[in-house]
C-alpha cells in the first residue's frame, strides 16, 4: 500500500495536473484497500481470498458542467488518461441550472477520540485467523453444532484533494467476524462482532453468544404456526442485529437528501414533524468512539454529529455538496463513494438511544404470544414512500409466550409499515454496536449502535412452511 | 506480454509444488456511465480497471491473492499471499479440493459479436442528445412527472485465463445497456414507470445496436402517461388470484426462485455465511426425479444465447459455456457447477455429473464462484392475448419494483410497478402497488400456461449478489409471459 506521505505526494502531483487542463475546478480521491477474508462452512474451508485495490476517481467542474473519471491504473501514463477523460466528460452536454462548488477549506482532522489504524490488523498472515476459525469449529462441535464462519481483517488509506482547498489523508483498518452456527432439527443461530483493531476482538465472546440462540432453539420443540392464507399480527422482540437492518434500509430511503427532495422518501415534506415514536432518538455521527470512526465523508467533509430524529420528529437529512447546491442546502459530510454517488447521500454511521429495558425484562412481559427475532433475511423496500418493507426471520426465531419462551419456530415474513411500527415500540434495551460488512467496494469505516424493542402488532404474511434447516 | 508476466507466476508454482494454479489477467475493463436526470446530466464516468488474480490449490485447500496494479513486482508478494493462504486452509481442510477433469483449451478465444462498438462508432455526445431527447418525450408525457431518468452504460473488458494444466483463453466481452424512468407525484401518491425494465433498464452483450433495438423513443410518453394513470388508480385488490406475470417481473422471479436454489456451492453450504443456502440440500437424492414445478415449466441456463447478458465464451476456470437442461417438463434435471462441487456431487450421489461452465468472478480481485448465466423459462405456445382471452378472473403484473426471499430459497414476495384486473378475457382496469408472495414448490407447480417463442424476452440482471467479499455478477433470464393458479396478491401500500 502507498503510505500516508505518498498518497499526499500522488494527490499534489495528480491535482497539479488536472489544474492545467483549463477546469474551474477539480478533485482527486485515492482510496486502497487491503484485506483478507477467510470463510468456513459446515466446519470446512472454504474459499478464502485476499485482495489489494487501489482506486483513483477525479472529479472536474468547467462552468455549469461537471464529469468524472475513475482508473486503477496508476502508471504516468494511466494518469495522464485519466485526467484527459475526466476533463473531457466535464465540457461535454449541456449547462446545469445549478452551481456547483466542491467543498473547501478542509486540511486538518481534529483529533480522533481514539485510535482507528492498527498495524496488527491489516497483518493478513492467515496462520493466526485460520487457528481463530478452527477454534471457533471446535467449541461449536463440543455443543453439537456446525459452524459457518467468516473472519474478515484489513485496512485502508483515503486520501481527498480538491481546488477549493482541501486536502486530507486518513488510515483505519477494521476486523469483524460473523458465524452461524447449525444443528439437527432446524437449529440456526447467528452472532457477529467487529473492531479496529484485532486484539480487541474477542471470538470467544461471539461464538458464546450464538450457542446460547442455539441452546435456547434446542431446549424446546419447534412450535408450528398457522399461515394458511390470512395475515396474522405479533408483538415482537427484536436483537439489535434485526433492528440495525430496519434501520439500514429506513436510513437509505429515508433520510437520503435524494429521495427526500425527489418526494420519494416516506419522510419528504415531514421536517419538524413527529415521525415515530416519542421514544425514538437518532443521530449520525462519525466521529462518536461508540462506532467505527469516520473522519470525513468522500467529498472531504468531516463529520460530525447530525440528529436525524429528535423523540420521534424529523430533524434532518443528509446532503452531498451536489444535493446541496442543487436544493440549497449544505452539505451534511454524507457523500457516498463514487460509484455510489448517483444514488444520494445517505447516514452510515448510524446511533439510536437505547432505553432501560433488558431483553429478559421484554420477555417476561410478553404474556400474549410474541416472537423473537434474532435478523432478517433479504429484507428489501416494499414502498419507499410509505416505508413498507418486506423480509423473512433467519437464525433464531421463537415464540414467547407466559414471560416465557415456548420455543423456536419456522422462519416468518414479515410485511410492515416500519415507520408506523416505530410509533409501537413499547421496551427499549441498552445499544449495541452492529457491523457485518459485506465488502462489494472498499473498506469504509461504517457502523451501527442499535438497541433491541420490543414492538406491538407487527403484521406477518406468511412462514417458511417448517422449521428451516 | 502476458505469457511473460503469467510465466513468473508458474515458475514459483513449479517451485512450490501447488497442485493446481490459474491465473487470471484483466488488462483492460472501460466503463461509460451516462445518466441524464430532469433534463441535466447527472453522472457522466469513464471508468478504467486493470487487475490480476491468482487462484492456488496447494494441500487441498484454496488460496486467492489479487491486486490491482498489474506490475510484475507485485507478482512475487501475491503470489506468496495465495500461497500462504491455501496452506494456512490446508490445517482446517476436512474434505480435500479436488478438481473434475476437464479438456485442456490450448487457445481458447471469443469475442462478443458487436456491429456498433459503443466505445469507438458512437460518440459520447451523440448518447447525450439521445438521452435528453428521451428526457423531453418524458417530460412532455404528463405534468405529475416529477423525476424524469434515462441511461446508458457501456462495458468492453478483455479478459485473460491460463492455468497449470495447460488452458490459455481470451476474452473481450462487450455490454450495452440503456433504460428511463419516470415518478409521478400527487399529493402522498408516488408511482414509477420505467422501460424496458426497473432499475436502468435492459442490458446485453452485444454492442451499440442493442441500444437502438430498444426503441427507447417509442415507449417515453407511455411510461409517463402510465405512472400517472396509476396515481389515480384502484389498489391491488387482497386474495387468491391467477396471475399472469410478464416477462420482465418473471425473470426475477426466476432468478430468485430457482437461480440460486440450484447453485451447487449453495446447495453444499458454502454460502451459509451469507447468501444463505438451499432448500435442494434437502432433496439432492431425488435430483432427476424431483418435481419443481408444473409440466409446463422448461428452465435452461445457456451462456451461448446471442445478446443475453451472461452469455461468454469460457467460465473463470477454462470450462467452454455451454447450454444446459434445468428443469425439464417439471422436473429438476441440472445444476449449476463447478470443477470441485461436480466431483463432491458424483461422489455423494454416485452419479457422473461434469462442470458446466458456470464458475465466474466478477473482476480480477475476486475468487469464481457459481454464478448464474442466462437462466431462461423455455417458451411455450400461443399469444399473451389467447393466455388473456383464456383467463377469466385474475391479475396480470408487469416490471419489478421490489424482491425478497429466504435464505433457502422457499417463501418469497415480489412487487410490481404495474398491475391489470383481468376479467373475463379482457385487460380490466389498472391496478396500482401490486405485490405477491407465495412458496417456491407451490407456485411454480401451480404455472399452467408459458406463451409461445413470438412473446419471448430476455432481460440483463447486472446486480446479482453473492460471496464474502461481495461480488456482482451480471447474468441473464428470458421468459414469456407465464400464468399461475392461486396466488396470493395484495397490495405494496403499508
Amino acid at each position: 500500500m502507498k503510505t500516508v506521505d505518498q498518497i499526499r505526494e500522488f494527490l499534489t502531483d495528480s491535482l497539479a495536473k488536472l489544474r492545467k487542463t483549463g477546469i474551474d475546478q477539480g478533485e482527486i480521491l485515492y482510496w486502497e484497500t487491503e484485506s483478507g477474508t477467510l470463510r468456513t462452512f459446515l466446519n470446512r474451508m472454504g474459499p478464502s481470498v485476499t485482495s489489494r485495490d487501489a482506486d483513483v476517481y477525479m472529479t472536474a467542474i468547467v462552468g455549469k458542467k461537471h464529469g468524472q473519471a475513475h482508473t486503477t491504473d496508476l502508471s504516468h501514463e494511466g494518469l495522464d488518461r485519466v485526467i484527459h477523460n475526466c476533463y473531457e466528460n466535464a465540457v461535454y452536454g449541456n449547462d446545469s441550472e445549478t452551481v456547483f462548488c466542491l467543498p473547501g477549506t478542509y486540511k486538518e482532522l481534529p483529533p480522533f477520540k481514539k485510535k482507528i489504524f492498527f498495524e496488527s490488523t491489516l497483518d493478513l498472515s492467515p496462520e493466526k485467523n485460520v487457528d481463530t476459525l478452527h477454534k471457533i469449529s471446535e467449541e461449536s462441535k463440543k455443543n453439537g453444532l456446525t459452524c459457518s464462519a467468516r473472519l474478515m481483517t484489513g485496512g485502508a488509506r483515503l486520501g481527498i484533494a480538491n481546488t477549493s482547498g482541501t486536502f486530507l489523508v486518513t488510515e483505519y483498518t477494521e476486523v469483524s467476524l460473523s458465524l452461524i452456527l447449525t444443528g439437527d432439527n432446524g437449529v440456526s443461530a447467528y452472532a457477529s462482532d467487529a473492531s479496529e483493531n484485532i486484539e480487541f476482538l474477542d471470538p470467544g465472546k461471539v461464538v458464546q453468544e450464538a450457542i446460547q440462540n442455539a441452546e435456547r432453539q434446542k431446549l424446546r420443540p419447534p412450535v408450528e404456526l398457522d399461515f394458511s392464507g390470512k395475515e396474522t399480527f405479533f408483538d415482537v422482540i427484536l436483537e439489535p442485529y434485526a433492528v440495525a437492518e430496519w434501520i439500514e434500509i429506513l436510513a437509505s430511503i429515508g433520510f437520503n437528501g435524494l429521495l427526500f427532495e425527489e418526494g420519494e422518501s416516506f419522510l419528504s415534506g415531514k421536517m419538524n414533524q413527529k415521525v415515530v415514536g416519542d421514544n425514538i432518538s437518532l443521530f449520525d455521527d462519525g466521529s462518536d468512539p461508540g462506532g467505527f470512526i469516520a473522519p470525513f465523508d468522500f467529498e472531504g467533509v468531516p463529520k460530525e454529529k447530525k440528529v436525524l430524529f429528535d423523540r420521534g420528529v424529523l430533524r434532518s437529512v443528509c446532503y452531498d455538496s451536489f444535493l446541496g447546491a442543487k436544493y440549497g442546502k449544505r452539505t451534511s459530510g454524507h457523500a457516498l463513494s463514487p460509484f455510489e454517488k448517483s444514488y444520494g447521500a445517505i447516514p452510515r454511521n448510524l446511533f439510536m438511544e437505547g432505553g432501560p429495558s433488558s431483553l429478559g425484562e421484554m420477555i417476561a412481559s410478553s404474556i400474549r404470544p410474541t416472537i423473537y427475532i434474532t435478523r432478517f433475511h433479504y429484507t428489501n423496500v416494499v414502498n419507499p414512500k410509505e416505508g413498507v418493507l418486506t423480509g423473512m426471520t433467519k437464525d433464531g426465531t421463537f415464540l414467547v409466550q407466559n414471560g416465557k419462551f415456548s420455543g423456536p419456530v419456522s422462519n416468518l415474513r414479515f410485511l410492515e409499515n416500519i415507520p408506523k411500527a416505530l410509533c409501537r415500540v413499547t421496551h427499549l434495551g441498552q445499544s449495541r454496536r452492529v457491523h457485518d460488512p459485506v465488502g462489494y467496494g472498499g473498506l469504509f469505516p461504517e457502523s451501527m449502535a442499535v438497541p433491541p424493542l420490543k414492538i406491538e402488532k407487527v403484521r406477518f404474511i406468511g412462514s417458511s412452511g417448517n422449521l428451516a434447516r | 506480454m502476458w505469457q511473460k508476466f503469467s510465466s513468473k507466476i508458474f515458475d514459483l508454482a513449479r517451485k512450490h509444488k501447488v497442485e493446481y494454479i490459474d491465473v487470471r489477467i484483466i488488462p483492460r475493463h472501460e466503463e461509460e456511465i451516462i445518466l441524464v436526470k430532469n433534463g441535466e446530466i447527472h453522472e457522466l464516468v469513464k471508468s478504467e480497471k486493470s487487475g490480476f488474480g491468482i487462484r492456488i490449490l496447494k494441500g487441498g485447500a484454496w488460496g486467492f491473492a489479487s491486486s490491482s496494479r498489474l506490475e510484475e513486482n507485485e507478482i512475487d508478494e501475491r503470489f506468496e499471499s495465495a500461497l500462504d493462504l491455501a496452506r494456512a486452509s490446508s490445517k482446517m481442510q476436512r474434505r480435500p479440493v479436488r478438481l473434475f477433469p476437464v479438456p485442456v483449451i490450448s487457445h481458447g478465444f471469443y469475442k462478443t459479436p458487436v456491429l456498433k462498438d459503443p466505445f469507438k462508432d458512437v460518440s459520447i455526445q451523440e448518447k447525450i442528445n439521445t438521452l435528453l431527447k428521451l428526457d423531453e418525450l418524458m417530460k412532455q408525457s404528463s405534468a405529475r412527472v416529477n423525476v424524469r431518468e434515462s441511461n446508458m452504460t457501456f462495458s468492453k473488458i478483455n479478459k485473460i485465463l491460463m492455468n497449470s494444466e495447460g488452458s490459455f483463453i481470451e476474452q473481450e466481452l462487450v455490454e450495452s445497456g440503456a433504460g428511463m424512468e419516470v415518478i409521478a407525484v400527487s399529493g402522498e401518491e408516488v408511482q414509477k414507470r420505467s422501460y424496458p425494465n426497473s432499475f436502468r433498464g435492459n442490458i446485453g452483450t452485444a454492442g451499440y445496436e442493442f441500444i437502438e433495438s430498444l426503441r427507447l423513443e417509442d415507449h417515453a410518453v407511455r411510461i409517463g402517461e402510465e405512472a400517472e394513470a396509476l396515481l389515480y388508480a384502484d389498489p391491488c385488490p387482497e386474495g387468491e388470484k391467477d396471475l399472469i406475470l410478464m416477462p420482465d417481473q418473471l425473470c426475477l422471479q426466476i432468478h430468485e426462485s430457482i437461480g440460486h436454489a440450484i447453485e451447487l456451492d449453495r446447495i453444499f453450504g458454502s454460502e451459509l455465511t451469507y447468501a444463505g443456502g438451499s432448500f435442494l440440500a434437502d432433496h439432492l437424492k431425488e435430483f432427476g426425479s424431483f418435481r419443481y414445478g408444473s409440466k409446463r415449466v422448461n428452465v435452461v441456463s445457456d451462456p451461448t444465447l446471442s445478446e443475453a447478458l451472461g452469455s461468454f465464451g469460457y467460465d473463470d476456470e477454462a470450462v467452454a459455456a455451454q447450454k444446459t437442461d434445468i428443469i425439464r417438463e417439471g422436473v429438476w434435471v441440472g445444476l449449476l457447477s463447478s470443477r470441485e462441487t461436480c466431483e463432491e456431487l458424483n461422489e455423494v450421489t454416485g452419479k457422473s455429473i461434469s462442470p458446466n461452465g458456470c464458475m465466474r468472478a466478477s473482476h480480477s480481485n475476486r475468487i469464481p464462484l457459481i454464478r448464474m448465466t442466462n437462466l431462461n423459462l423455455e417458451p411455450g405456445s400461443g399469444s399473451l392475448n389467447e393466455l388473456l382471452s383464456e383467463t377469466r378472473d385474475g391479475i396480470l403484473m408487469e416490471t419489478n419494483v421490489s424482491w425478497s426471499i429466504d435464505d433457502l430459497r422457499k417463501n418469497f414476495s415480489f412487487g410490481a410497478e404495474i398491475g391489470w384486473e383481468i376479467k373475463k378475457g379482457k385487460k380490466a382496469r389498472m391496478l396500482k402497488n401490486p405485490l405477491y408472495t407465495g412458496m417456491t414448490v407451490n407456485f411454480w407447480n401451480s404455472c399452467d400456461a408459458v406463451c409461445g417463442p413470438s412473446e419471448w424476452r430476455s432481460y440483463g440482471t447486472p446486480n446479482c449478489g453473492k460471496g464474502l467479499p461481495g461480488q456482482a455478477m451480471h447474468v441473464g433470464h428470458g421468459a414469456s409471459p407465464a400464468r399461475f393458479r392461486k396466488v396470493k396478491v395484495g397490495s405494496r401500500k403499508g
